[in-house]
């Protein structure tokens, strides 16, 4: 059995923080756009629905990880189905995690080009952001979940004066009419949505490497609650400072929320400030990403050691994240907002289907006896 | 270098294979051997020319041998000592004067006449018996006398030591207004007897080393028995014999610092250094391990963490409010002084609608008649400071004020009268000053120091995506290194929630533990509350003895 | 190895920081727009875009003087197509490159209010250096004109503008409003949107002195009587301000019409945007006597809905508090009695007002200023629903109920007026 590193290990607070950081820092991108696009003012309903459902979705991620401790999914994955149908989810996995990498690349590279450096060619921002994520994936996961547990309260901090200096402009006027454009496309969008939260099959992962071994369900319950919290708070927020329909229409609405902080006649235009802690979020979510795309690539074909990988791995995200050909494609592709997106739906399914394809199977075969690959 | 080979080294980089962890239970060091003892001759005159050979006498004319006949003992003898470094009355009243004359008459009767001498002729307070050849070598050079008696095989050494040094003085480096004004000197038993001093412990170990092939220089390591963890004292050891055993020649605690360190290309120092006893008595008793060297008034403590360079040994004593007082404005002048720079540039650069528009025209016009970029400036006055600031330090005092007015008016006055830098930048560029000197270690404020400069290029990059950028691998990179197998970001980083002292310290009172990272042997420090008057009523109310509480 | 790599990356950095990188700019290259007006342009298709710059090397200077020195700012004007096309061609001879970082008002001439909103409003969000805090204004006129105006107190014409604003919560005679509340009105069809008005105003300094008396007076504070005076050939120079005259009323994306000062008054009531106000109302038991007040919105207006028979019913209650500030007649109306009885006919007053002013925004410019349309859409529970109800087509035919009690809470220092005996 392959391990990944001699000793790592990581606690549970820093694992908390990581994959909060990792499932939340896309509402810094179009994800308030998106969900008012689908669901006018009630797009936070379809946010919290879809963090429901995926509470139900990890239940059985957790099962498997109860049922085979000190595995990580790739590795359960060998074990239950074994030989080619393993590598084939390792290999699913893999692309799902390299299409979020680059695609999240993207994103983020535009929206600081937009927001504090115009005329920078985006290859640079690109490159620079690459090379922090092979700097974090050769230094391993342990030290990227102490970073996020050192940055993680003044990032939160960061979320929390955003709210603060917004709250004067929120109005509960902009949050009607209630259920948006009806019960029924709402609980349609957010089933089909689940791809919000997909980022949890990290856990599955670095789930192994956790200390506590009895904790591990219950931080990852905490995990997506915290997660949903702060998705649905900011979708919430951004729809009732700017009406549905303005936010319908806006490429990043926290970073236009951060342009209205003003206090006095001395704190004004400060959202440099907050693109700067924009970065962090940035950081530790794409390095997080990045080091689930090396490792799953590493533990399907069963290559002891990854760290070879993360270059090539690298130079194939950038070259990803270069093909979309302008911000709304990027966009479009990235998230089921007008039209089904191919992608998204991957992601769900991946996220989700993989863990309990795998349940299924173990189920049955416990059930049905049969031989497992031990 | 082939083009593969520096691949892999680069793919080897953050690669952590098997260290030194203070938690790894099953870590083993090695046992250092222990060198076969030359043997020293029975023959005086042999013995004589050995040591003739070995200090190239006749042509060393520090040592002096003086020999004689010891009547008591119907022997010849030799006194071996340096001059100047052995003390004359000692020699002349403790040694010379009762083998000489104040001596019984002894018969000797097969005795070994060393032994002799040993127990009943000579009356000095510290004599050592040995038979190897090279420790008669180094109590010789260390200032002791060593006597070597007609017949025997043993040589006796004699503490003599008694040379001209520098007393116990205040600290220069880390002055407190309340607290003890003492600091560490050049003599090594005063040093050490220094730190005695504060720990009055009787488990306080201190086990000495000579560190050099050629200098054995003495080196202390001290450290409390029944405190601090077997592992890391046994690890520090272990480095300190295998750097002995190799180097030719170490000087002061900094190369050693060096030597022993965990990641010693990194920036970032692992080993805090003070010149004061009551903090390496502090942390000694906490369960860190201290160095002391002798020529060296800086000791070293093993291990350290972030932390413990924005403290300084005034937090304790002061009232608990006015101790995190000065930790809150100490932990803000770090961030000043590594970011201040930085940040104008970026903000003058890159962001300028963060300025008020009032203050952005008043830069403007001030910086419409300077011919230089933003960056080029500060880049410039960043080094005049340095200028100023080594000069400072290498100044004979007669001038030295001379410095204050010549940095001051020539480069402050009149470069903002010729146009060459703006007034602004001045400002910046002072407080900047003032806040790395605010940073109690001077080894920490080198680091900032150079992490400033390279905060600037950034800034000048990329504006404030640069600095977060910076921040994020300085940040990864802190979290990365250890000092001793301790991660250097502890207790913040693997949270350890008992651990309260970490920026703001807690009362006094309310301290229960010891540092958890360190793993001591004993973590309880005090009771849960040692104010025992102050319990709440209803305690002493119910009849309870007061003795009973815990 | 080692120091060839470093070698190669100190020259790399070196020619990065030397050229200059992408984003950099020095503070010297910037032309900082402190305002920004907009009129029609000359064949009504384009804009003429009139920019104020700041010259940073004139502030702190000398007063304007009346020699006509601009005190640190310069006008510029273009016309274009758009707006951007009008700061390229204005850096095709101003030598700094225009940016809006530092940009606060926008100005827009009442001739491009009354055209239409919607060509240009996509220009103003878009770009990434427009903020959503820029104060909007209507002027009548031309922005241009409005904005050669020199203030007196303050030596940067936006700051004059800033403090202008922010004294609006002092008199409420005029709102204020950003792009941010523009937009959110302008896309939501609950409301319908309101910019402060502005105008020219001539200023009057006190009587015309004659030149001799003048000449003796030459040394006294700056004003401009003395400069008037040292030279009689010279014309006069009339001393032009700006004021704020009340309101541009917008339907959709024209404007309509205005309101006056006291109608402002009652739009920022019924918008919980009012804040206090000194008022006038005339003395019931002796009239041809004023009594004046300051009135206080200490509660925020509610305003209820309901929908009968299809007919939408709004009931406004409105508590407000008075503080009296002046008696005109020496009646004692600091007695409880006459407090109580003072109130009701303030309230009385305002009552008209505020039901003369909703029925000019039904009747005349059938826009809803008011914010009905808000509390309408509470009631819907889909988007989808309110759309086709389509609220704005109905605010004509809504009926109002108006209900306001005014308390009168603190009469200043003194108790009763002095009397004369």
């Amino acid at each position: 059995m392959t391990k990944m590193s001699s000793e790592e290990k990581i606690g549970h607070h820093e694992a908390l923080s990581l994959l909060v950081i990792i499932l939340s820092a896309k509402v810094f991108l179009s994800f308030p756009r998106n969900m008012a696009l689908l669901g006018d003012a009630a797009g936070w309903i379809i946010v919290f629905l879809a963090g429901i459902y995926s509470l139900v979705g990890y239940f059985f991620l957790s099962a498997l990880l109860k049922k085979y401790p000190g595995k990580n999914i790739i590795q359960i994955a060998h074990q239950v189905s074994g030989g080619i149908c393993g590598k084939l989810i390792g290999a699913a996995l893999f692309l799902f995690f390299l299409m979020t990498t680059s695609l999240y690349l993207r994103q983020f590279a535009e929206s600081f080009i937009l927001a504090i450096l115009p005329r920078t060619p985006i290859s640079v921002i690109t490159i620079l952001f690459l090379i922090l994520l092979v700097y974090t994936a050769l230094l391993g996961v342990e030290t990227l979940s102490r970073v996020a547990w050192l940055l993680g309260p003044y990032l939160l901090i960061a979320l929390i004066i955003i709210f603060l200096f917004s709250l004067p402009q929120m109005t509960f006027d902009h949050l009607v009419p209630v259920l948006g454009p009806g019960p029924v496309p709402l609980i349609k969008y957010s089933l089909t949505h689940l791809s919000l939260f997909s980022e949890i099959i990290l856990f599955g992962i670095i789930a192994p490497l956790i200390r506590s071994r009895e904790k591990i369900n219950r931080i990852g319950l905490y995990i997506l609650g915290v997660a949903v919290v702060i998705n649905t708070g900011v979708t919430i927020l951004t729809t009732a400072v700017f009406n549905y329909v303005e936010t319908q229409k806006m490429v990043f609405p926290v970073f236009q929320l951060t342009r209205l902080v003003a206090y006095g006649e001395f704190v004004q235009r400060v959202e440099a400030v907050f693109v700067f802690l924009w970065f962090f979020w940035a950081g530790i979510q794409l390095s997080g990403l990045f080091y689930g795309a090396v490792t799953s690539f590493a533990q399907t074909f069963r290559i002891k050691n990854y760290r070879p990988l993360t270059l090539p791995i690298a130079v194939l995200t950038f070259t990803i994240s270069l093909i979309p050909a302008s911000m709304t494609e990027t966009v479009e592709l990235g998230d089921y907002t007008t039209s089904p997106s191919l992608i998204s739906n991957y992601y769900s399914i991946a996220a989700f289907g993989i863990p309990f394809l795998l349940w299924l199977i173990a189920f049955a075969k416990k059930h049905l006896g049969g031989v497992t690959n031990d | 270098m082939n083009f593969w080979n520096g691949l892999k080294k680069v793919f080897q980089f953050g690669a952590r294979g098997r260290q030194f962890s203070l938690g790894n239970k099953s870590w083993n060091r090695p046992k250092p051997k222990k060198p076969k003892p030359e043997p020293l001759f029975r023959d005086l005159e042999a013995n004589q020319r050995l040591l003739e050979k070995i200090f190239e006498l006749p042509t060393n004319q520090d040592v002096v041998i003086r020999d004689f006949s010891i009547p008591s003992l119907k022997q010849k003898a030799l006194l071996i000592y340096i001059d100047g470094l052995s003390d004359r009355n000692t020699q002349s009243f403790a040694i010379l004067q009762p083998l000489m004359i104040l001596g019984p008459d002894e018969a000797v009767n097969g005795k070994d006449p060393v032994t002799l001498a040993y127990q009943t002729l000579l009356p000095g307070h510290q004599l050592q018996k040995t038979a190897s050849l090279s420790d008669v070598v180094d109590g010789i050079l260390d200032g002791s006398s060593a006597l070597l008696i007609d017949g025997s095989d043993q040589a006796l050494i004699i503490e003599t030591k008694g040379w001209e040094h520098r007393g116990v003085d205040r600290p220069n480096n880390e002055p407190v207004v309340r607290g003890p004004q003492e600091a560490f000197v050049e003599s090594f038993r005063a040093n050490t007897a220094s730190v005695r001093r504060y720990v009055k412990d009787p488990k306080l170990v201190t086990e000495i080393f000579r560190v050099g092939k050629r200098s054995r220089t003495l080196v202390a390591v001290m450290y409390v028995k029944d405190i601090a963890n077997v592992k890391l004292v046994e690890e520090v050891k272990y480095r300190i014999q295998s750097v002995s055993e190799t180097v030719d020649y170490i000087p002061e605690t900094g190369t050693l610092e060096e030597y022993l360190e965990d990641h010693p290309k990194s920036l970032i120092p692992q080993m805090l250094s003070t010149e004061r006893p009551d903090r390496l008595g502090a942390y000694i008793r906490e369960g860190h391990v201290g160095v002391v060297m002798a020529n060296s008034p800086f000791s070293l403590i093993i291990p350290t963490t972030f932390t413990i360079f924005l403290h300084s040994a005034e937090d304790y004593y002061l009232r608990w409010p006015f101790g995190n007082f000065l930790r809150f404005i100490r932990s803000i002048a770090l961030f000043i002084s590594l970011m201040l720079p930085a940040s104008y540039i970026a903000v003058i650069n890159y962001h300028q609608e963060m300025i008020p528009t009032d203050l952005l025209l008043a830069m403007t016009a001030a910086r419409e008649m300077v011919p230089f970029p933003a960056i080029a400036e500060i880049l410039l006055m960043e080094f005049a400071f340095e200028l100023i600031r080594e000069a400072g330090v290498r100044i004979p005092s007669v001038i030295g004020p001379t410095i204050g007015i010549v940095g001051a008016l020539i480069l402050g006055q009149a470069a903002v009268a010729a146009f060459v830098v703006s007034p602004i930048l001045i400002i910046i560029i002072a407080i900047t000053a003032l806040a790395s000197f605010v940073v109690p270690n001077y080894n920490a404020s080198f680091a900032i120091r150079i992490l400033r400069f390279l905060f600037i290029i950034l800034a000048g990059f990329l504006g404030f995506f640069g600095i977060a950028f910076g921040l994020f691998l300085l940040i990864l990179h802190t979290v990365t290194i250890t000092s001793f197998g301790v991660p250097f970001m502890t207790p913040i980083v693997p949270y350890q929630p008992r651990n309260k002292d970490r920026v703001i310290r807690p009362r006094a009172y309310e301290q229960k533990y010891r540092p958890l990272f360190l793993r001591p042997l004993d973590w309880i420090r005090q009771e849960k509350n040692p104010r025992r008057w102050d319990r709440p009523q209803s305690s002493i109310e119910k009849g309870r003895d007061d003795q009973n509480e815990q | 190895m080692i120091k060839r790599v470093i070698v190669i990356g100190l020259l790399i950095m070196i020619t990065f920081l030397a050229n200059g990188c992408w984003d950099r700019r020095e503070l010297e290259s910037l032309g900082l727009v402190q305002a920004l007006g907009l009129d029609l342009g000359p064949d009504q298709k384009g804009v003429t875009v009139t920019t104020m710059i700041a010259i940073p090397s004139e502030l702190g200077g000398e007063e304007g003087g009346g020699a006509g020195g601009k005190p640190g700012v310069f006008l510029i004007s273009m016309d274009a197509p758009s707006i951007y096309e009008a700061f390229n061609l204005i850096n095709t001879t101003v030598n700094r490159e225009i940016t809006l970082i530092q940009n606060r008002l926008l100005i827009i001439g009442e001739e491009l209010a009354r055209h239409g909103a919607n060509k240009w409003i996509d220009n103003l969000i878009r770009y990434r250096e427009m903020r959503r805090t820029l104060l909007l204004f209507v002027c009548k006129g031309t922005a241009a004109e409005i904005l050669h105006v020199q203030p007196q107190l303050e030596n940067k014409p936006s700051e004059y503008v800033n403090a202008l604003v922010a004294l609006s919560r002092r008199t409420g005679m005029y709102p204020t409003v950003t792009l941010n509340d523009f937009l959110k009105h302008y896309e939501a069809f609950a409301q319908e949107n309101y910019l402060p008005l502005l105008d020219k105003y001539q200023r009057k300094e006190g009587p015309e002195t004659p030149p001799a008396e003048n000449q003796a007076q030459s040394g006294g504070g700056g004003s401009e009587s003395g400069t008037e005076g040292a030279s009689p050939e010279k014309k006069p120079q009339k001393q032009d301000d700006v004021r704020f005259i009340g309101s541009a009323i917008f339907k959709k994306d024209r404007m309509v019409g205005t309101f006056d000062i006291y109608e402002t008054q009652i739009l920022l009531l019924l918008n919980d945007e009012f804040k206090e106000a000194m008022l006038t109302v005339e003395d019931p038991l002796k009239k041809g006597n004023y009594v004046v007040f300051k009135l206080l919105a200490t509660a925020p207006g509610e305003i209820q809905y309901r929908r009968q028979k299809k007919v939408d019913q709004f009931s406004v209650q409105l508590k407000l508090e008075a503080d009296l500030l002046s008696i005109q007649s020496q009646i004692d109306y600091t007695q409880p009695k006459l407090e109580k009885f003072l109130g009701r006919v303030i309230a009385g007053e305002i009552k008209n007002r505020v039901e003369k002013a909703i029925k000019k925004a039904q009747q005349e410019y059938n826009s809803d200023v008011f914010g009905f349309g808000k509390k309408v859409r509470r009631t819907f529970i889909t988007s989808g629903d309110y759309e086709k109800y389509y609220w704005p087509g109905k605010f004509k035919d809504a009926q109002v109920n108006v209900d306001v009690k005014v308390d009168l809470r603190r009469v200043g220092v003194q108790f009763q007026p002095p009397e004369n005996r």
